[in-house]
């Protein structure tokens, strides 16, 4: 089979498009801190663990038994899948707004602390609080929307993930909307103001703080989202599978994509994630980088991407007029 | 007049530049994408291609990389060697090489590639994703044989498409514990290990091997990872007052917790047994020879056909195989001599076929070359590895004998060796 054949394979190309719709949730949450509003998240990742932690151990129950040498976890609840997206959602979005609330009067800086504060302190909850997580261990057996319904009904003979595709796409398509919706409100428009200078809607009489810790508790919330969605994409999950360089990946997907442009934020995950794919089936017999390919392939990578970003200082579908805004011509 | 204290504009566009090649740098120095280094042309179903590929799921990038910079030497040595003799007509055996960069859903996406890509068998990588691909390699009916994983999570899932070529960590745990016990006399014992699943199910495989024979582990004490000082992990397994001390943990974690070991004295309370990853003679010359005196250590006998491989690994590479070098060169030969054995290049026969070529029954070889001409004489192979024995149990678990190693005058020795059935006992 050849690099295409591989590359086409509806089992590939369905995993590819369920992380890049995830991945494609996360920009978007992020975009609604950092492109709407303006504010410094790098806790994204821990959101995202905790909303896929959130609906796992709403989901599965206690495990019963287990190997001795295993971490045992206690917490599970068995709830249906629904309740667990909706709790990753509310859980995260409140965690998001208590980290915020702690620093989002403050200076820009003081919020980015803050959440990398949070974002280890989250880090280290979810590894030693066993009886809740499983600790280091993975949780297992997370049940997954509709499994075997769709093979009984279709009978396509396709495997579940090309199904769950569909379902993460209509959960991405309703966020997309809703989002974009938000951002054309007036709602919208008072974040807007605030990342271009607060003093003008407070001037108007706007309390900024409580607008920018709603966008802190929305953008969480959907982080939490699509930790809910990628847990139930997945038979375990494990801790660390949530590590900090997700939230640096995730920035760079909503800049590469266009700084507040949610469709934009969509398209840069899929256009970072598409080339990894890609890249994954390349053949190697490339003059010079040959059999070193697997350690250079990331830094070809990196290098397409600071071409784009040198290219485009906008993002491939951001506003040149709202990024370049207020510089001086010739500086 | 824009408020100074706020982002204008202008440091805007200087913060996404800035965060965009953070962001980049981030991606390229940390997501670890994976790779396929074959052209892969397919072969993998055997007839009438005259190659083959296999897939190579190992850590090429992140922690662990020096892992697959001992294995894809070996499994290179293997097919090469495995190519001069020809595999029912291939001559040609590439590597689909996919990165797991330590990172579970990295490995996920590198077993999906190959399974799309048709390969029909796998060499897997180790425990840190070990277990999060165990379902995956399952439904996609992929057999995967690990070289490196020794987690106690695959002791009762394998056998049917996953294998490993390294003892579980419950068989050096029970070596470790038996000595302990038996040897040393001692009667309590503290854990204490890197704060991650490989770390920790060695650890607890030592304990749990410990309290079987009657003795009681007093305390564990995780280490957290990136820490400066591990001061007051020390201070608390001191107070615990155990007999000694066993510690899993990677190579930076155990030279900084040896370090504050020897600046606290602590060898007057505790001596040390350390888990594998540590156990060559440049981690006792980081840590000083006399620090390391009278550490104890475990390793996998070295298998019947080891001084061989060392001398053909020698021979290609100028210098010694490394760590799993000699399980990733049996896993490769053994692949090859199941598909040999059954006549066919597919995912298919290996379940029946990998078993049928390594356990014992028939006429010991140590080569594919010495395998293929018994079974082209109709004649049943008993592969004697180079790692241990390969025979696997029905779960998949190679089982064999254990070496317990000193630390002495700066070189590892050997102070004794447990056999598989005596080890079976305990754990």
């Amino acid at each position: 089979m050849g690099a295409v054949g591989t590359l086409l394979n509806p089992s590939l190309l369905a995993t590819t498009a369920i992380f890049i719709i995830i991945w494609g949730m996360l920009a978007i949450g992020l975009n609604m801190h950092w492109g709407e509003t303006g504010l410094l998240n790098f806790a994204h990742a821990a959101f995202f663990a905790v909303g896929a932690y959130t609906s796992a151990i709403l989901t599965t129950p206690p495990p019963e038994g287990g190997a001795i040498l295993e971490a045992t976890r206690t917490i599970g609840f068995d709830f249906p899948i629904v309740v667990g997206m909706v709790g990753a959602i509310v859980v995260t979005a409140v965690i998001g707004v208590a980290i915020g609330a702690t620093s989002i009067r403050l200076e820009d800086d003081y919020l980015a602390i803050v959440t990398l504060a949070g974002a280890e302190i989250i880090r280290l909850i979810i590894i030693n609080q066993g009886s809740l997580t499983a600790g280091t261990k993975p949780i297992k057996n997370i049940p997954r929307p509709l499994e075997g319904t769709f093979q009984e009904v279709l009978g396509l003979g396709l495997p579940y993930r090309v199904y769950y595709v569909g379902i993460a796409g209509i959960v991405l398509l309703g966020t997309l909307l809703i989002f974009r919706h938000l951002s054309n409100s007036p709602f919208g428009r008072v974040l807007n103001a605030i990342r271009e200078d607060e003093e003008v809607p407070k001037a108007l009489g706007r309390d900024t703080a409580r607008y920018k810790l709603k966008s802190f508790g929305l953008g969480a919330g959907v982080a939490g989202l699509a930790g809910a969605l990628f847990a139930h994409s997945q038979n375990a999950i494990i801790a660390s599978q949530f590590t900090a360089s997700l939230t640096f990946i995730i920035w760079a997907a909503v800049i590469i994509g266009g700084s507040g442009n949610y469709v934009g934020a969509v398209v840069g995950a899929g256009f970072i994630l598409g080339l990894q794919a890609l890249l994954r089936v390349v053949p190697s017999g490339i003059p010079v980088i040959g059999g070193n390919i697997a350690v250079l392939r990331p830094i070809i990578v990196g290098i397409l991407l600071i071409v784009i970003l040198y290219a485009r200082p906008q993002g491939l579908l951001g506003n040149k007029q709202q990024t370049l805004a207020g510089m001086k011509e010739g500086s | 007049m824009p408020y100074s204290g706020r982002y204008n504009s202008s440091s805007r566009r200087k913060f996404i530049t800035s965060a965009g090649v953070a962001g980049v740098v981030a991606l390229a120095g940390c997501t670890g994408d994976s790779s396929n280094s074959s052209d892969s042309d397919g072969g993998t179903t055997g007839g009438g291609d005259s190659s083959m590929e296999i897939g190579a799921l190992q850590p090429f990038t992140g922690t662990y990389d020096w892992i697959a910079a001992e294995t894809e030497p070996s499994m290179n040595l293997a097919f090469k060697q495995i190519e001069n003799e020809g595999v029912l007509g291939m001559n040609t055996i590439n590597m689909n090489k996919q990165d797991t960069a330590v990172k579970p859903q990295q490995a996920k996406q590198g077993l999906i590639t190959l399974d799309s890509a048709g390969v029909p068998a796998v060499i897997g990588p180790t425990s840190s994703v070990m277990p999060s691909l165990i379902e995956p390699v399952q439904n996609a009916e992929l057999p995967m044989n690990t070289v490196t994983a020794g987690t106690i999570q695959l002791d009762s899932v394998g056998g049917e498409w996953l294998w490993r070529s390294v003892p579980s960590d419950a068989v050096g745990g029970a070596a470790a514990g038996l000595y302990a016990y038996e040897e040393l006399g001692h009667r309590n014992i503290a854990l204490t290990y890197k704060n991650d699943r490989g770390s920790s199910s060695f650890s607890k495989a030592v304990g749990a091997a410990f309290e079987a024979k009657g003795g009681t582990v007093e305390t564990e004490v995780p280490l957290p990872v990136n820490a400066n000082s591990y001061r007051s992990q020390i201070e608390e397994l001191i107070n615990a007052d155990p007999d000694m001390v066993q510690m899993t943990a990677a190579t930076e974690i155990s030279t900084l917790f040896v370090k504050n070991y020897d600046q606290l004295d602590a060898k007057e309370s505790f001596n040390l047994m350390l888990g594998n990853d540590v156990l060559t003679e440049s981690f006792i010359e980081s840590i000083g020879a006399d620090v390391a005196e009278g550490f104890i250590g475990q390793a996998p006998a070295p298998g019947p056909a080891n001084e061989q491989f060392v001398q053909a690994f020698r021979d290609e590479y100028d210098r010694a195989p490394g760590t799993f070098a000699a399980a990733a060169y049996d896993a490769s030969n053994m692949f090859a001599l199941a598909f040999q054995h059954a006549g066919e290049v597919s995912r298919d026969v290996i379940p029946e076929s990998l078993p049928a070529i390594a356990n014992p029954g028939g006429t010991k070889v140590t080569t594919f070359a010495e395998g293929k001409t018994e079974l082209e004489n109709g004649n049943e192979i008993n592969y004697i590895g180079a790692s241990n024995p390969q025979d696997f149990d029905e779960n998949g678990n190679v089982v064999g004998p254990f070496s317990v190693l000193q630390a002495t005058d700066g070189e590892w020795k050997s102070a004794t060796t447990y056999q598989a059935d005596t080890l079976s006992e305990v754990y």
